[in-house]
Formats: structure tokens, C-alpha cells, sequence
């Protein structure tokens, strides 16, 4: 498989030439063509801030300061809006979190879809209509064509979900974003997007990147995870040997400590402390602080993303094997 | 968990109702309800812990919040330490609530965030007159580090603290008044993973301590798993399915719930997982207008006929396990996979 999208020492943050934050701190990773990657983190770890860089959708005040995303021949932080515009929701869409907030309630579906394929092709009214009814259709909405004509309030959360899906999924991208797109979902409703998204991953040929802070969707869906920490990717493998054996102790201490169904324990493993506050990690390892493993290297020097056989990566001093 | 005094029966509720009405028109006539609650009863034995699990909507947290007249019910009765609770007599539940204390899902918001912790935690105790100042400001001492805090995090604001030390104000302000029953709920949903871990260990530690009863409200089947002693699964304003947590995570009886538990994912690789997913169809219906019959036919895969015209009896498999489906009333094998 080749890489479809590449992410290279990607840094973004916020502030002036003196004194400069980062949120996202050489931030590297690839997407092939037709995969599943998977980016697991808790809130502030910075994976909606790495879905948004991508998209070129950062906030006002946030700014790329080096790296690369590279599309295809496109460097994408190099872009324009305008030549921006045309590859986002065209070749790289995206899914939002909250379905509710995220669809426009003063417009209907239809109306809403057809926004898509206005920015991305020449169709009449009349094809516009066929498409979007045939996309619906994609996405198992039941009776599409009465649906074009509904407000979003018409819909219950899994089918406004279904309607993002089918907006992103409009003009045939070659990589779907999606930024927790069941978290607002409940489990029996989760499990229907899931498995549509599964389908569609093969029928349409196209890579999910799947963000989320769940590792169950993340092992029942993607193909590779990363595990990011306060603007750092800390560790990258396939999902198999993710699960089989994490390197790192924060990915480990995270498995520890989330209940899973049918494996019951007497007390759940603790991580102590909480996630550094952005920027205030300045030397050393930004886990060292929460680590049952730091030594005084940990807290001094910081260590490097390094690969291992199998493009397994780890950002660790003592990883654990 | 404690273990003692499993037999005594703290909490009866007895065919509890919320309805809320549907009113249209200028005169504003009732033309139907909304059954949030309908006609659920349960009991809660002194030192245990037992869960209302549920997708959203199917009335967990209205039972939660009805127990002790937050919401006022619509109908039902409610037995307390053997004693009658009444809804329209303001100091038959005030009493109640000093031993039934409440735990919010969202510390963001349960907590004042013009209050100092100091403040929030003192409160409940002023209220109730627990004291003079200086025994309240000891009270106060002690609450807080029993929770893992120091005191100097009583005189910052909600604003300065993360969310995990603003739960952990949250079951503070809970513990004070020393209660018998802790209605949780949702009491995780709003942390991060390595926070909710180290929250339920402390309400597993404080447990043991006090010999606390819970009542836990949650959709995260997980988390019920972990906690639980018993577990109640609702649906659509009814429970469908009762018993302890063996019985319900290791042999689910109800198809609903069946389906419930192999629609969580599993933090395992598709290769060391051998469970077969049971995809529902469709939405919950609306609790205005629920489908005749069992509220859950039309999303059943193992529906019979008699499914569609009367809504099942409840049925006991045994002494603490009782499921309400026709299947099981009529001794037919469920297997939805």
C-alpha cells in the first residue's frame, strides 16, 4: 500500500516570536491508501488539533510553525483557503463529534447535502437530487428521498450521524476524518455506525482516520493505532500487537485502568496525577511525572519517537517489552 | 464491596410513575403523557451496590432523581428504612434526604462556581444545623482528605480545580451528612479514563469504610460491571431485566440486553475476539407514543407473535434474576446470535 497522506514533525501552536506554545510537538505519522488508523489519546492530548491542522480548520489564534502534511504532491500547510477549499471535502472530509451541533438547524438535509456537491461538481438541480438520494441510500437512511426535505430536529442522533457520514462521503474522498463520531451516541446505536463505517471502508475503497479516547473502537475498527500524550505521538503499532503488548507504560497504564466487559478485577489500576497542562512540560519525558518507571533520565532528557522492526514506534526510555 | 447485612432491605420502591403530560391548546388540555418512569419497583439492600443501566431516554436517571423527590413522581410509594416515604410532605423527604445524598454527572456544572470548596463542602451541614462553626470547619477538615484533596484546595473556586478533583468535591459534599444511600449519577461519564479509574476505587474504598449503599446510574456497561452487586437494565421507562451481576453480564436472559452487551466494544484485537455483535435495527421509539405490546418488539430479532399485543409480566428465573419476555415466560430458548 502506498501512503495516501503524510505527516511530517508537525508543529502548532499559539503565541508570538518570543515565546511560542505548542500544542502539537512533532507530531509524525502516515496514512496508506484504503487503511484504518486509529488515534487514541484522553481530552487535551491534541487529536482533534491534529484532525483540524489536517484539515486546515485550526482556530483563529493557532498557527502552524514547521512541519509538513503532505497529500499526494501537496504540501497542505502551505495552502491558500481557496486552494484549500477544494480538496477539503473533495479528497479529505470530515466527520464532527456532535451530530447535533454540527448540521446547520435552519437548512434541511437536503439542502445541506447538496452544499457539497455545489462546491465539487457541475450537476443540475435535478442530478444533485439523485445523488444525494443515492448517497442516503449509501448510508442506510431509511426512505432518502422523503428525508432531503426534513430539518435535522426531524432526526434522531444516530440518523443526523448517519447524515454527516453522508455528507462527507458525497464527493468519493480518499480519506475520511472522523472525530469521535459515536462518543454522542449510545452503545446500541454506536454499533450501527460502526459497522456502516466498517462496510463503507471497503465498498468505497477510502482511509479512515478514526479519532477517539475509546480503545475498544479503536480495536474493533482500525487497522494501526497511535497513542498520543500531551502533543506528542507516543507510540504507534498495528492494533494486533498494540493490544498484545503495549511499549509504552502510558499506553499500558491505559489499558490497566478502563473495566472491560467480562474481565473483572478487584481494584483497577491507577495512573496517579493528571495530564501536564500544555507547555508546562519543558524538559524530559512529558509522562515522567505520572510514571511508575521515570528515572532521573526520564525527567532530563527527552526521548525520541524511535522505530523498531515492523514500523513499531515507541517514545520511551524504558520501553517495555 | 461489604458483605454483611446483605438482607436487609434498605430501599423499597413499589411501582414507581413520573409521567410528564402533553398539554395543546390555550386551555392547555392534556391530550397524553410522556411515561418517563412507568411503573418500575426494586429493592436496595443495606451495603450494596446496585446499577440502573440504560441508553439515554429510557428513564434511569428520572428514577434516580425521583427516589428522592427531586423530581416529584407521579404516583408509587417509596420505603426507606422500613418508613413510608411521603412526596407532599416537605419534612417526611427532607428527613429522608439527609440520609439520601445525590452525585451529579457533571461536576462542571453541580458545583457553584461562586462558591469557594470551603463553602460547598459546609453547606448540606449548615443547613441541616450540623453543629457550630468551628465543629462544621473539622467536619469540613476531614471530608476532604477522605476524599484525597488537601486542605488548601478549600479555599479555591470549582474553576481552579480539574474535573476529577471537582467529582471528588462533588462526593465530598455527598459523604457529609453521613448517609446510608448515595444515588451516583453518571458519576464517571465525564472524566477521562485515567481519571474514572481512580474515582471508582475511591467510591470502592469509601464503601468499605462506611458500609455505603449505592445506587449507581450509568450506560457504561463496563463501569456496571466493575461496580455492581445487582443490576437493573431499563428500557423505554420499564425494567427488563433484573439480577446480580453475574447473572446479567454471564447470562443475559432479555434479547435487549443481550444485544446491550455485545454492542460494547472490547479493548481487544479482532483476532482474539470471538463475539459475534447483534446490530439492532432502527432507534429507541419515542416514550410519547411506545409501540404496543413489548416496547421493544419492534427491534427484537427473536420476536413472536404474542410480542406485539401485551406488554410481558415480569418473570423470575430465579430468587434475584427476573427478565419480562414473552420468550422466557413461555420457556423458549433466546438465542439472538
Amino acid at each position: 500500500m502506498s501512503s495516501l497522506l503524510q505527516v511530517q514533525d508537525l508543529q502548532v501552536g499559539w503565541g508570538n516570536k518570543k515565546k511560542f506554545t505548542h500544542i502539537l510537538d512533532n507530531v509524525s505519522f502516515t496514512v496508506k491508501k484504503g487503511e484504518a488508523v486509529g488515534i487514541v489519546g484522553e481530552s487535551g492530548c491534541g487529536k482533534s488539533m491534529t484532525a483540524l491542522s489536517i484539515m486546515g480548520l485550526l482556530p483563529a489564534n493557532i498557527e502552524y510553525d514547521a512541519g509538513s502534511i503532505q497529500f499526494g504532491s501537496t504540501d497542505l500547510t502551505k495552502l491558500t483557503q481557496n486552494e484549500m477549499n477544494k480538496i477539503r471535502g473533495k479528497d479529505i472530509s470530515m466527520v464532527f463529534q456532535e451530530p447535533m451541533t454540527s448540521l446547520n438547524p435552519s437548512f434541511t438535509i437536503g439542502n445541506q447535502l447538496a452544499e457539497a456537491f455545489k462546491y465539487h461538481s457541475n450537476y443540475s438541480k435535478q442530478e444533485i437530487r439523485e445523488k444525494s438520494i443515492e448517497v442516503l441510500k449509501k448510508v442506510r437512511v431509511p426512505d432518502p428521498a422523503q428525508k432531503l426535505d426534513v430539518y435535522p430536529h426531524n432526526l434522531s442522533g444516530g440518523l443526523r450521524q448517519r447524515v454527516m457520514i453522508a455528507i462527507a462521503l458525497a464527493c468519493n474522498p480518499k480519506i475520511l476524518i472522523a472525530d469521535e463520531p459515536t462518543t454522542a451516541l449510545d452503545v446500541t446505536i454506536q454499533a450501527q455506525i460502526l459497522d456502516l463505517m466498517n462496510d463503507l471502508r471497503q465498498t468505497e475503497d477510502m482511509a479512515i482516520m478514526m479519532i477517539t479516547h475509546d480503545l475498544g473502537v479503536v480495536a474493533e475498527t482500525c487497522d494501526r493505532a497511535i497513542v498520543m500524550y500531551a502533543g506528542q505521538v507516543i507510540e504507534e503499532a498495528t492494533v494486533e500487537e498494540l493490544f498484545e503488548a503495549p511499549y509504552h507504560p502510558y499506553t499500558r497504564g491505559l489499558m490497566l485502568s478502563a473495566p472491560q466487559l467480562g474481565e473483572l478485577k478487584e481494584k483497577l489500576h491507577v495512573i496517579p496525577g493528571t495530564v501536564p497542562d500544555i507547555g508546562s512540560v519543558t524538559k524530559g519525558c512529558r509522562f515522567a511525572e505520572r510514571c511508575e518507571l521515570a528515572t532521573n533520565l526520564c525527567r532530563e532528557e527527552t526521548p525520541q519517537l524511535e522505530e523498531f522492526d515492523n514500523e513499531r514506534k515507541v517514545r520511551c526510555w524504558h520501553k517495555m517489552t | 464491596m461489604a458483605q454483611n447485612d446483605m438482607n436487609n432491605t434498605l430501599l423499597k420502591v413499589k411501582d414507581l410513575k413520573k409521567h410528564y403530560p402533553i398539554k395543546k391548546g390555550i386551555l392547555g388540555g392534556e391530550i397524553g403523557a410522556i411515561k418517563a418512569v412507568d411503573g418500575v419497583s426494586f429493592e436496595v439492600k443495606r451495603g450494596e451496590t446496585f446499577s440502573i443501566v440504560g441508553e439515554s431516554g429510557c428513564g434511569k436517571t428520572t428514577t434516580g432523581m425521583c427516589l428522592n423527590n427531586l423530581i416529584e413522581p407521579t404516583s408509587g410509594e417509596i420505603y426507606f428504612n422500613d418508613k413510608q416515604v411521603s412526596f407532599r410532605q416537605k419534612k417526611d423527604f427532607q428527613e429522608v434526604r439527609k440520609n439520601m445524598q445525590v452525585i451529579f454527572q457533571d461536576p462542571y456544572s453541580s458545583l457553584n462556581p461562586k462558591h469557594s470548596i470551603q463553602r460547598i463542602i459546609s453547606e448540606p451541614l449548615v443547613i441541616n444545623k450540623m453543629g457550630t462553626k468551628s465543629e462544621i470547619e473539622d467536619r469540613v477538615q476531614s471530608l476532604i482528605r477522605l476524599v484525597g484533596l488537601d486542605s488548601y484546595h478549600l479555599n479555591r473556586y470549582p474553576h481552579e480545580l480539574s474535573g476529577g478533583q471537582k467529582q471528588r468535591v462533588g462526593i465530598a459534599r455527598a459523604l457529609a451528612l453521613n448517609p446510608d444511600l448515595i444515588i451516583c449519577d453518571e458519576p464517571v461519564s465525564a472524566l477521562d479514563v485515567s481519571i474514572q479509574s481512580q474515582i471508582l476505587n475511591l467510591f470502592e474504598e469509601l464503601q468499605e469504610k462506611f458500609n455505603l449503599t449505592y445506587i449507581f446510574i450509568s450506560h457504561d456497561l463496563s463501569v456496571v460491571e466493575h461496580i455492581s452487586d445487582r443490576v437493573a437494565v431499563m428500557y423505554l421507562g420499564k425494567i427488563v431485566e433484573q439480577g446480580t451481576r453475574e447473572e446479567i453480564f454471564n447470562d443475559p436472559k432479555h434479547p435487549y440486553t443481550q444485544a446491550l452487551l455485545s454492542s460494547v466494544p472490547v479493548a481487544k484485537p479482532k483476532s482474539k475476539n470471538n463475539r459475534t455483535r447483534i446490530v439492532l435495527e432502527g432507534d429507541p421509539p419515542s416514550p410519547q407514543n411506545p409501540p404496543s405490546g413489548c416496547h421493544f418488539h419492534e427491534r427484537c430479532p427473536v420476536k413472536i407473535e404474542a410480542c406485539k399485543k401485551a406488554y410481558p409480566d415480569m418473570r423470575e428465573v430465579n430468587n434475584l434474576h427476573k427478565v419480562a419476555c414473552h420468550l422466557v415466560s413461555e420457556n423458549l430458548s433466546i438465542t439472538t446470535q
